[in-house]
């Protein structure tokens, strides 16, 4: 049995790697879960396993290279019973691929090429438009009867094979009209205007962004919290839980339990719609928006309901440390079922945030200020701070989301237990 | 009693293109004519318009002599010689299908065909029974007539139909036309170039309310400038003679109003020719007058087929000819029929002319596609220039992932015959890259299309 080994999908939103190493050559023996190779990716650098435990036949990519998320990187050749006929398997297998691959490699090109020109799919008459479908789809056109003139397939021959075969589109049409873009913004190059390449983590940032603006209708509803209490309570014990722990206290460690705490009140704001079914999980694992010099990457506090604020703090600044060094488990980047994001660090008052799909809601942390604030018909200075919560309509209405608001702003002006 | 393969009743272009197909595919075949061969298109519709209008078009042009140069003194027209031509124009054509159907083996019966049960027909001529005809399948393609609006009578007089408007005898002075439809639009092109005072009145919102919005606003701001009066969402309710003339009641959301002319010209639509074919007793089933049909033009009654406008939307002549074909084709070879709708155009043929095939960019919305537009003006095309003709414009409506084109809407001097080129490229499942990157000589009107195509792709290069 022959296995191909795939890149998997190295987070949300990685969609290819580069191959630093390969860890075997050709014709070595593997073992299941064996590195096999080393990955870097925008976000992450780590080692796929093998699959299986066979002879690795065929390395499909060089050190160096760059495979799309759910490539074929390498062909393995399972092990079987008995020693000789497996040797002798082995061999023939491995070779097969070899054979195959080059012609396999040219048909492609071939079909490609004729669909461009002749459109014909090998050997059967298509329509340009379905010559456009094919492309992006994997399937072979013979299969596919023709109802037009002499056998040609039509739009509606290949439609009702997809839909009837549940075929699903492959993912290369979020490259190409980002590539004609750049060509566009080429045509109108000035001596005043520079023209920077879209990095590939900018470019799945620019998708996921897109993706979740057209899946979800946001709304986003702001409450202001009077953080004096918060901010005399780190001021206190800030210097004595640097040196105690080797770890800042951040503002942020607290914020994220009392979210917890409030999350737990109202299981709507931490769910996932999936096929008209609201899921609600009943675990918080809170993503922190963390800009790194390579772009926005959400690592995620796992099981957050777990932690006390020292444990958050620590875990927080572990995370952002890693991620600083890409050093970060893929594990790490994903499960998500609450983000929080902190445009406050900037300064900034307000803001609107995109949902991190496919959960519920994301909390924008705003900046601290002392402003004048009315407490009992007298003026008192106060550090006061807005959160902004920004949220899918489809799941939850304004009433969540501002009972979830004003549940937390009270967790956070007084519920909150506040001890290291 | 006669006995044959196929009885084929009325010889419009449904009808005679059946039977000529049908005689090709070797189907023993007998029409029954009750008037001309060759029905209302040839003699009463598409082909004497057409001369009409051309005749139209050559006034137009001497009106414009000074344009090119060329004076002359008391320019003068014989209307009476127009349509002297036109009906010799639609005699030669119904003579050529006679010619055809000679030619074809197809035997003609003429007078009035009447179905006795499911396979049999008598044929009646001036009340009497003349022959009696059977055979295993029937097609009937009875066709339509022009309808009348509820309250006002058509007399043929001063309230007349698209029929006697092609046959007056002198120009009226004023005509007010009850529909903007393809055939109120031809005449009020044509009688407004003879210098009637026309006006016209449409129920809905635009103009050939069929076409794309943008195209026909166009096409309504250049009749307004050649001096027709418009009225759009207007209904008409009553009439009354005054002396030489005739007032009709015309009521908008705005307005109350009389208008007054020598003639009315109603064309609001057409009705199915049904009555008096013996349908009530073979309970043939109807919608709002039109016979139903299935997929393959049968009706509920086996072995009766329908096509053409008796069975309603779009009445076309083209389409009745495509209908025709298909169902002869499923008679003879069980073929099923495939006639596209979708890639069915539609032709009108004022100056400039509208033409238009598949879906509207409203249309194409309404149904939910994600559409890019190209359009291009005629005034930006060399040729059109060279012709003083530079009315109008190209657009192209394509599906913005695989670029397959939806629809195409031309107003233009040659719109009617450059709205072909789309026709085969719709066939053929074209996206818009193909018809971009076909090579349209230079110069020719065509050129629009081709940049009309390579704006939808954000590349045109002439405007």
């Amino acid at each position: 049995m022959e296995t191909k080994v795939i890149l998997p999908q190295l987070g949300e939103t990685v969609v290819e790697g580069t191959i630093i190493k390969w860890l075997k050559k050709e014709g070595d023996y593997i073992e299941k879960d064996e590195p096999l190779v080393e990955i870097s990716t925008d976000k992450v650098d780590t080692e796929i396993p093998s699959p299986v435990k066979g002879k690795i036949s065929k390395l499909l990519a060089k050190e160096g290279d760059t495979v799309q998320a759910g490539g074929d990187i390498a062909v393995i050749v399972e092990e079987r019973e008995g020693a000789e006929k497996k040797e002798k398997k082995g061999e023939e297998k491995g070779k097969e691929p070899e054979k195959e691959e080059k012609p396999t490699e040219e048909e492609k090109k071939e079909e490609k090429a004729e669909k461009k020109s002749s459109l014909k799919g090998k050997g059967k008459k298509i329509t340009p438009v379905v010559a456009k479908i094919l492309s992006e789809f994997d399937i072979d056109i013979n299969k596919i009867e023709g109802s037009g003139i002499n056998g040609r397939v039509t739009k509606k021959d290949i439609l009702n094979y997809l839909e009837r075969e549940g075929i699903k589109q492959r993912e290369i049409t979020k490259e190409e009209p980002l590539k004609e873009v750049k060509k566009e913004t080429e045509e109108v190059k000035t001596e005043e205007e520079e023209i920077i390449e879209m990095s590939r983590v900018r470019r799945s940032i620019a998708e996921h962004m897109i993706k979740s603006k057209h899946t979800s209708p946001h709304v986003t509803t702001v409450v202001e919290v009077d953080m004096t209490r918060i901010v005399g309570f780190r001021e206190e014990n800030k210097e004595k839980f640097q040196s105690k722990y080797d770890v800042p206290l951040t503002f942020t460690s607290i914020i994220v339990k009392a979210v917890v705490n409030s999350l737990k009140r109202f299981p709507k704001i931490n769910s996932t719609l999936q096929d008209n079914k609201i899921i609600i999980k009943k675990y918080y694992n809170i993503g922190i928006a963390t800009a790194t010099e390579e772009g926005l990457i959400v690592p995620v506090i796992k099981r957050a309901e777990r932690l006390d604020i020292k444990d958050m703090a620590k875990e927080i600044f572990n995370l952002s440390e890693r991620a600083r060094e890409k050093k970060l488990p893929l594990d790490a980047l994903q499960g998500g079922t609450f983000t929080i994001t902190n445009p406050g660090v900037f300064g900034a008052i307000f803001s609107t945030p995109i949902i991190h799909q496919p959960q519920a809601a994301i909390l924008g942390v705003e900046a601290i200020r002392k402003l004048p604030a009315v407490i009992d018909d007298a003026i008192a200075i106060r550090s006061m701070m807005n959160l902004c919560l920004s949220y899918d309509h489809r799941v939850i209405d304004g009433i969540d989301a501002g009972r979830f608001l004003q549940d937390l702003k009270k967790e956070l002006e007084e519920g909150l237990k506040l001890e290291v | 009693m006669e006995k044959f393969d196929l009885i084929i009743i009325g010889s419009g272009p449904g009808g005679y293109v059946a039977a000529i197909r049908a005689s090709q595919l070797g189907l023993k075949t007998a029409v029954v004519e009750e008037d001309k061969l060759g029905g209302v298109c040839l003699n009463w519709g598409c082909i004497p318009t057409k001369a009409l209008i051309k005749n139209a078009e050559v006034l137009d042009l001497f009106k414009k002599g000074k344009q090119f140069g060329i004076s002359y003194d008391n320019l003068g027209f014989d209307f009476g010689s127009a349509v002297k031509r036109s009906r010799k124009v639609a005699l030669k054509l119904s003579k050529g299908v006679e010619y055809l159907f000679k030619k074809n083996k197809i035997t003609l019966f003429p007078g009035h065909a009447h179905l006795t049960s499911s396979n049999r027909v008598k044929v009646e001529k001036d009340g009497k029974l003349v022959n009696e005809l059977e055979a295993k399948n029937i097609i009937l393609a009875t066709g339509s007539r022009p309808k009348s609006v509820p309250g006002i009578k058509i007399d043929g007089e001063k309230v007349i139909t698209s029929t006697e408007a092609m046959v007056l005898e002198e120009i009226p002075k004023s005509l007010i036309i009850v529909g903007a439809g393809a055939i109120g639009i031809e005449f009020a092109y044509i009688y407004n170039s003879y210098g009637s005072e026309v006006t016209v009145i449409e129920m809905l919102e635009n103009i050939l309310p069929i076409e794309d919005k943008e195209i026909t606003e166009q096409l309504r701001s250049s009749f307004i400038k050649r001096g027709v009066k418009i009225y759009t969402g207007s209904k008409v309710a009553e009439t009354r003679i005054e002396g030489k003339n005739i007032k009709l009641k015309m009521s908008s959301k705005k307005e109350v109003k009389d208008i007054v002319g020598e003639k009315i010209l109603v064309a609001i639509g057409r009705d199915p020719n049904i009555e008096d074919l013996g349908l009530e007793d073979l309970k043939v089933d109807t919608d709002n007058g039109f016979i139903k049909v299935n997929k393959n033009y049968e009706t509920n009654v086996k072995g009766l087929f329908a096509i053409g406008d008796v069975i309603g939307a779009p009445l076309l002549a083209h389409a009745a000819s495509e209908e025709g074909i298909a169902a002869v084709e499923y008679i003879a070879k069980g073929k099923e029929a495939e006639v596209d709708l979708n890639n069915m155009p539609s032709c009108t043929y004022c100056q400039p002319q509208v033409a238009s095939i598949g879906l509207t960019e409203d249309k194409a919305r309404e149904k939910g596609f994600d559409i890019d537009i190209g359009r291009f003006p005629f005034r930006a095309n060399g040729k059109a220039q060279a012709l003083e003709e530079m009315e109008g414009m190209v657009k192209i409506i394509v599906e913005k992932k695989y670029g397959e084109i939806l629809g195409a809407h031309i107003l233009g001097s040659e719109a009617t015959e450059m709205i072909a080129e789309i026709g085969v490229a719709k066939r053929l499942e074209s996206t818009v890259e193909e018809l971009a990157t076909t090579v349209h000589a230079h110069p020719t009107l065509s050129e629009v299309v081709g940049e009309a195509s390579l704006d939808a792709l954000g590349r045109v290069i002439h405007i």
